[in-house]
């Protein structure tokens, strides 16, 4: 394979290129440390009084003293309750929804609609919670709003509803808007495992006979279970994050705070708003440490199913 | 004849599976774009006009006065421009970092690649959060420079994995007999690879544009100079005001509601249409590239 001239300036060559390639990779590698390794060390703030005159380095040790304060904030529970019950109801809900999706897109007849309707439906994912929460505060509005004009029209309510200022229903707000935004995304990558499935298997249940809705669940479904079953593990490994800071912080208000606070909102709130630095560095971490049981969990699981981590397929 | 009845039943039961599917993705359709469609549409709409409600497709008193009242705050245009800056430079820096990383983690022969790629997932389980992260960018002065939106944004591992990825599908061959021609890597990664990865590079360009574009943390925890707000931060100011005349409308107290420009409403809209656009303008472009561009990487990686 390699000429004379090439062993012999293989070694040479082989620097250059190496060199090269650290460079490339060092650049990011020097980011990840600056910028996300370095707030790690700042964690230890939680175990800190901060001192604004001082600064970090000047902040005296008082050890677990906010995490026990933790356990007497009356916030926390209601604050953790609200993380939890929607990360779980959209676990249950926006999980499954591209799944439905994706199947019902694939046996859409005509290829034109078909990606017509894909394209529309994974917009939303783009748009910001800011914009969404404008949307929604239009569309629930209880005079203009359309919503209300359909549902009132329909005779389906007798008074308009105003779940965005309910102080019960954020929580439905939540899965719902979740749903409308993220479902399209979602649904892409089932679509191309669809794609991966061998055309032959179709063909052959043409032939015996088997209806749609039985090539759906014979073929398509356990074809694609292996991708389902890997999402899920990652959708449970980061489950507290299906709270979704950004959807709480502008879909939350004063009438809605009970359901609609989020541990997440919570530290912004205790540490920009109260300038409590430590004890929301505190509460964060808690979050963190609990979210990162839940991802090794996960892993693990993933490990002992398919022999591979959640983000990585080869172990090399 | 039992078969053909049974063949017969068939044809009809997928019919009907067919004739509602469609309804229900036509409906999908509707749900996805019509709220879009509509509140853009009434940005156009008288706003006192738009307050009696029953618009549904077209304007009904076509104006562009919530335009102008947008555009005559000179603070909406500072941070047209901002957001639009940080964009395009984001954009374009993040891209180039995250596929030159990529492509040098994808490299067997790359030293210490296992420590790298462990740094790496690392920071997308664990995060070390707001207050530690506000701390660092005001130990670095970086507080109130615009350069903070950029520096801060510059690498996410999540885009790495997917250059990684699709890098990994393109042919060694072609690598190789650049090498054998010569070419050290960098020419092999810009010559090369580069130009064989339009769908990843679109792709990756749209989520690392449309994450500058919306952000709102950046701003809201760095920046506290008029002159460094983006559009988001302009939109949260207008939420929080128009749910407080929406709260004090349907509450009766008509005395709260604050008004801007011409009506808070309208101008609302209008403000919002302004962020929305430019995301639907790049979209057709970029959209159709996911198929190539994310699918391999997601569904491998």
């Amino acid at each position: 394979m390699f000429s004379k001239n090439d062993i012999s300036r293989r070694r040479f060559r082989f620097d250059t290129n190496q060199a090269i390639l650290q460079v490339m990779a060092l650049l990011g590698i020097t980011w990840f440390l600056v910028f996300i390794f370095t707030p790690y060390y700042g964690l230890t703030l939680a175990f800190r009084e901060y001192d604004f005159a001082r600064g970090f380095f000047g902040s005296p040790w008082i050890g677990f003293q906010y995490f026990k304060e933790i356990f007497t904030d009356p916030e926390i529970p209601n604050a953790f309750i609200n993380t939890l019950a929607i990360s779980v109801l959209k676990l249950l809900i926006c999980f499954p929804a591209p799944i439905i999706l994706a199947l019902l897109l694939n046996e859409l007849p005509g290829k034109r609609f078909k990606s017509l309707v894909q394209t529309v439906s994974y917009f939303p994912h783009f748009i910001s919670w800011v914009i969404i929460s404008l949307i929604a505060i239009y569309w629930l509005s209880p005079d203009i709003g359309i919503i209300n004009k359909a549902l009132m029209s329909l005779h389906l309510v007798g008074a308009p509803i105003t779940p965005l200022t309910d102080a019960g229903s954020y929580w439905i707000v939540a899965v719902i808007s979740e749903v409308w935004k993220e479902t399209g995304w979602g649904a892409i990558i089932y679509i191309a495992a669809i794609t991966g499935i061998d055309e032959t298997l179709y063909e052959a249940a043409s032939v015996d006979g088997i209806s749609k809705i039985g090539k759906i669940i014979y073929i398509t479904i356990p074809g694609i279970s292996g991708t389902i079953l890997i999402l899920l593990l990652l959708n449970i490994g980061s489950l507290l994050s299906n709270a979704n800071f950004d959807q709480s912080y502008f879909m939350g208000n004063a009438m809605n705070y009970d359901r609609s606070n989020i541990l997440d909102t919570y530290v912004l709130k205790v540490g920009v708003s109260l300038g409590r630095f430590s004890y929301a560095t505190a509460v964060g971490l808690l979050k963190s440490l609990i979210s990162l049981v839940l991802l090794l969990g996960s892993n693990i699981a993933c490990r002992k199913l398919f022999g591979r981590t959640l983000y990585m397929e080869e172990e090399d | 004849m039992a078969a053909i009845f049974k063949k017969q039943r068939l044809k009809l039961g997928d019919s009907i599976f067919n004739a509602v599917n469609i309804f229900l993705m036509a409906l999908v359709f509707i749900f996805c774009a019509y709220p879009f469609y509509h509140c853009i549409m009434l940005s156009f709409n008288d706003g006192l006009d738009a307050a009696s409600g029953n618009i549904y497709l077209i304007p009904r008193m076509f104006t562009l006065d919530n335009y102008q009242a947008v555009f005559r705050s000179q603070y909406l245009w500072s941070a047209f421009l901002v957001t639009m800056a940080r964009t395009v430079i984001g954009t374009v820096l993040g891209v180039l970092l995250n596929a030159m990383m990529g492509y040098a983690l994808m490299k067997k022969e790359l030293k210490f690649r296992k420590i790298y790629i462990t740094i790496g997932i690392i920071t997308m389980y664990f995060y070390g959060g707001i207050i530690p992260l506000y701390l660092l960018v005001n130990a670095m002065g970086l507080i109130d420079h615009f350069s903070v939106y950029i520096l801060l944004n510059l690498y996410g591992f999540f885009n790495v994995i997917v250059f990684m990825s699709f890098f990994k599908t393109i042919p060694v061959s072609l690598m190789e007999s650049a090498k054998i021609d010569g070419a050290n890597e960098f020419v092999i990664f810009r010559k090369i690879i580069l130009p064989v990865s339009t769908p990843v590079l679109a792709t990756i360009a749209l989520f690392i544009g449309v994450h500058h574009w919306n952000n709102w943390l950046d701003p809201f925890l760095f920046t506290s100079k008029p002159e460094l707000k983006t559009l988001p931060i302009i939109l949260m100011e207008m939420i929080n005001k128009s749910l407080a005349d929406q709260l004090a409308m349907s509450s009766g107290k008509m005395a709260i509601a604050e008004h801007i420009g011409v009506t808070g409403n309208s101008v609302q809209l209008a403000a919002m249409t302004v962020a929305v656009v430019p995301i639907m303008a790049v979209y057709p472009f970029l959209q159709k590239y996911f198929a190539k561009g994310l699918m391999l990487g997601s569904v491998k990686g």
